[in-house]
């Protein structure tokens, strides 16, 4: 099986491990896989913020990258939703680049869900002996309704003691540019979330989106709190 | 004009757009075993009380709790209508009671309630009917899903009296009692009888202050429904 | 809506007042957690809760598609039955009709019950100017008028408030013994809206749903206020906004269902008042007047769009204010419009302009907690995403030079779009790196690297990206 590696601006710039990981995950599996250095970014940031010729712009090219791929695989709840949800919307309904979006939607999960509903993983052979909780990312959960997948793979780790937090379905508060224009609110969530990682115990916080935990990570390194963000593919390569 | 620009809008806007179908069956809403059980706990969590008197002969014993528990020696009747639909008795002390406009009431000394009732009447004012502390009512349905009961205004009758008293008392027929909404809306026909409908599911109730429930706030503070048998009416019936 | 001088509807992006208020911050945490658990435990009880969903966003789509016919429909049921129907193009409409209804019955002071649509045209004020005094009798209304603030949330509207705020309230505007107790909050209250009732001739109310095929304003309630502002004075005035409207009595099963459990988390309000006419003949009480304003203020142009359109599904239960992070911490007040929260983001700027609300959709971090909940199944981040590109082309449309922002943008977008090109802003931003962090991350003294940075580290870029690794990826695996 061929995959194609959507690693994200953010990884490969800030997060280079989560790439690696995810690869060698993948390979673990059998799975043979494909970075194409042509890849940038999804758009997400310019489509969220309103400026829909940015994010054509960027989309387009995404699209030229990635559309002759089998399987396309992103380490990203919120890059996912992007390629699989707002993609096709940013082109006019008629238009070939929409039509090919559409397809492209469908043969790209994120990486908890390949594992899990694709390749009929749910245990990668990590061990990773610590206290752990799951910081579930809006997107992944609300717009690809992707609940169970990664609780089933971080439960599968060896030597684990992973615990839910109060609230762990509750945003964050990054939101893309939101946690810039609103950045009292924005920090004021987080404040909320790392409270609910630290009382239930946890050492460690586990995500699916990079820009979740850098989020969490800038408030924590900032007051000195002792907890640590892990990606998921970061976790479930510790074999 | 506003009437014709608005349409003329509506109808501009809406044209071009697929018209997406009305669905035509209603989703399914719950059935129960046992209706009468279901409605008691669906009313009881509503902070309403629920009284059976669906025996022959315990309306009276039903009522007297009520006049017990409120401390009340006079009942308030929402017309003669409920006379009619329960079958209880009566004698008009007032032989102008049931002419227009009248409030018809009983009086029960010591809380003792005996049929026929003794039935009084006064003049249907407001100031009158803001004193009043005890009304009973006759319910069209019951829905057990929620422990509602459906008040309607009929001839003869108004809005007000099941508004204002501190106290309601709702009889139901076991006949009348449905399963679900989805057994009521579609029987419902309001506006047919009187100018209002109103579903009524225990007390006057509020949660404004830091979501604390307060039961009693502008309507009753105090609901009752008691439950009849329609077929054991007649028992009871004595005709005036 | 309330606008500032220059007309704009504005949410601070420092919605300091309500964050700092540390009393607000805790009052809100315990309203909202207790409303969140009975909403949980109402919804969850329900077995084809996604299916009842359903039929309500179908009915309502269908319902706004055939519009023109269903109001018509709607206003021959009404009329037949000897009300009156009083249509409103605009918010002045409805007003001056009212004013002028109010003016020739010689009324001084009107009974109303909650109505989001007369806080959307600003009846109050308006009355007001004209020395006409509105009494708000639902318990909640009550409060923050008394407290001299417009509702922090659509269905319970002084959320923010705690008991001892409201007690002190209470002992100051109406001089209550000064007590906590909610049973004596609200007795207080009771006695003293009674004699408002008793005394009203004109009683304001507004309308959950208007059924069209049998021409009946359904009012729901739980105090039982409204019931009587609809039946101790002499002229009852319905405000509607025209998307009110639905075509069968049937399908209130469905959406009762839906608006009480998401409003409140009751399987059914106490009171769920149908009204078809003012008083009939025989009958011994009720209003001799019975009229029903049909409200557009701007709810037709949003039928244009299929997707904006679903805005108007609302059916102004509160769900979303109630789970959406932004709306806990910012509260009602910041959206500064009648609809707060994620409904109010989208629907502000629609009912108003985009160029007067532009701020609106981006207070969201577009979680989607709003849509999950919402009965009617309006897709809320959708249409803020729809909104923020508006609200962008309005802007830097009027703008005579590009704006920062949207040269960031395209700067962005044009090293985005070209491999080479995206290698270059790399090699940049590495080197700006170690200008201003020192390699201890990415510490850029302007927006927005610096406006994350005033509470937050940035983390660094990574010695090397992982298409530099991939590259050498032999070594690394």
């Amino acid at each position: 099986m061929k995959v194609s590696l959507f690693v994200t601006c953010l990884v490969d710039q800030f997060f280079p491990s989560v790439g690696t990981s995810a690869i060698r995950v993948l390979e673990k599996f059998g799975v043979h896989v494909d970075f194409d250095p042509r890849q940038t970014c999804c758009g997400q940031p310019a489509s969220n913020s309103g400026y829909s010729d940015e994010a054509r712009q960027v989309g387009a090219h995404y699209l030229e990258v990635f559309q002759d791929s089998e399987y396309v695989v992103v380490p990203s709840g919120s890059c996912c939703t992007m390629v699989r949800r707002y993609l096709p919307e940013l082109f006019t309904e008629e238009s070939p680049e929409a039509r090919k979006a559409r397809e492209l939607a469908a043969r790209t999960f994120e990486l908890s869900e390949f594992l899990i509903s694709v390749l009929k993983v749910s245990d990668t052979g990590a061990r990773f002996p610590e206290i752990v909780t799951y910081h579930d990312s809006c997107h992944l959960l609300r717009e690809l309704g992707i609940y169970e997948p990664p609780r089933r793979l971080i439960r599968s780790v060896r030597d684990i003691d992973f615990r839910e937090m109060a609230n762990s379905t509750r945003c964050c508060g990054f939101g893309g540019t939101f946690s810039v224009k609103f950045e009292d609110v924005s920090v004021a969530l987080a404040e909320d979330k790392v409270r609910a990682i630290q009382d239930c115990g946890a050492r460690f916080v586990v995500a699916t989106d990079v820009s979740c935990l850098m989020h969490l990570d800038g408030l924590m390194r900032r007051n000195h709190i002792p907890v640590k963000t892990i990606h998921l593919a970061e976790l479930l390569a510790k074999f | 004009m506003s009437r014709s620009a608005i349409l003329e809008r509506v109808r501009r806007c809406g044209t071009g757009t697929s018209v997406p179908e009305l669905p035509q069956k209603l989703p399914e809403f719950p059935c129960y075993q046992d209706a009468a059980a279901q409605f008691q706990s669906a009313l009881q969590a509503a902070g309403g009380t629920f009284l059976d008197a669906r025996s022959a002969g315990t309306l009276g014993s039903a009522l007297e709790r009520v006049l017990q528990e409120t401390g009340v020696h006079e009942i308030y009747w929402d017309g003669h209508h409920v006379f009619e639909k329960h079958a209880i008795s009566y004698t008009l002390r007032d032989p102008q009671a049931f002419s227009q406009s009248r409030l018809l009431h009983s009086f029960h000394y010591r809380g003792s309630l005996q049929f026929p009732l003794l039935l009084n009447s006064r003049p249907y004012q407001l100031q009158h009917l803001a004193k009043i502390s005890l009304a009973v009512s006759s319910a069209e349905y019951g829905v057990a899903e929620t422990g509602t009961v459906v008040h309607e205004v009929r001839p003869g009758s108004g809005r007000l009296l099941t508004a204002l008293p501190a106290a309601h008392v709702v009889l139901l027929n076991d006949s009348d009692l449905l399963m679900n909404h989805a057994d009521l809306f579609p029987v419902l026909s309001p506006g047919s009888t009187g100018s209002m409908t109103t579903l009524i599911t225990g007390p006057s109730r509020t949660a404004d202050v830091e979501k604390t429930l307060v039961m009693g706030v502008h309507g009753p503070q105090r609901f009752y429904v008691i439950l009849m048998k329609s077929d054991q009416a007649e028992k009871r019936h004595t005709p005036p | 809506m309330r606008k500032n001088q220059a007309g704009m509807i504005k949410i601070s992006p420092h919605t300091g007042p309500a964050l700092a208020n540390a009393t607000l911050q805790a009052n809100l945490k315990n309203t909202v957690g207790k409303v969140l658990h009975v909403h949980q435990l109402a919804v969850s009880e329900v077995a084809n809760w996604q299916e009842l969903r359903c039929h309500a966003e179908q009915v309502k789509a269908h319902t706004l598609a055939r519009l023109h016919f269903y109001l018509q429909e709607l206003e021959k049921q009404i009329k037949g039955q000897g009300g009156k129907v009083v249509w409103a193009d605009n918010a002045q409409d409805a007003l001056d009709f009212v004013v002028e209804l109010a003016h020739q019955r010689e009324i001084r002071r009107l009974v109303k019950s909650k109505s989001m649509l007369s806080e959307e045209i600003g009846l109050n004020e308006a009355l007001e100017r004209e020395r006409i005094e509105t009494v708000e009798t639902d318990l909640g209304e009550f409060i923050v008028q008394l407290a001299g603030e417009p509702p922090f949330h659509i269905t319970a509207p002084a959320l923010h408030k705690s008991r001892r705020e409201i007690a002190q309230l209470f002992s100051q505007k109406l001089g209550m013994e000064p007590s906590e107790d909610v049973q004596q909050i609200t007795a207080t209250a009771r006695t003293l809206l009674r004699e408002h009732f008793l005394a009203a001739r004109l009683g304001i109310t507004g309308a959950n749903f208007a059924v069209a095929e049998t021409g009946t304003i359904v009012v729901v309630e739980n105090e039982g206020n409204a019931r009587l502002c609809l039946s101790v004075p002499e002229t009852h005035v319905v405000l509607v906004g025209i998307e009110k409207v639905i075509p069968r009595m049937a399908d209130l099963a469905v959406f009762l269902k839906l608006l009480t459990r998401s409003a409140t988390g009751q399987r059914i309000t106490s009171y769920v008042n149908l009204i078809n006419a003012g008083r009939r003949e025989r009958e011994a009480d009720g209003p001799h007047e019975f009229y029903v304003v049909l409200v557009d203020n701007g709810r037709s142009r949003l039928l244009v769009d299929p997707v904006m359109r679903q805005t108007l599904h609302c059916i102004r239960c509160g769900a979303c204010l109630n789970v959406c992070p932004v709306y806990q911490k910012i509260g009602g007040h910041a959206y500064q419009s009648a609809y707060p929260g994620p409904i109010g983001a989208i629907l502000t700027p629609q009912l108003t302009s985009i160029e007067s609300a532009p701020e609106h959709p981006f207070a969201s971090s577009l979680c989607g907690a709003c849509a999950e909940v919402c009965p009617v199944r309006i897709p809320i981040p959708h249409i803020l995403l729809r909104l923020r590109a508006q609200a962008q082309r309005a802007k830097n449309g009027k703008a005579a030079r590009v704006p920062a922002e949207k040269w960031a943008f395209q700067l962005w977008a044009w090293s985005m779009s070209s491999p080479t090109r995206y290698s270059r802003m790399e090699a940049l931003l590495r080197f700006l790196q170690k200008l201003f962090g020192r390699d201890q991350g990415l510490r850029l003294p302007f927006p927005p690297f610096s406006q994350w940075l005033r509470r937050r580290e940035l983390p660094a870029l990574a010695p090397q990206s992982f298409r530099q690794i991939y590259r050498n990826r032999k070594v690394m695996l």
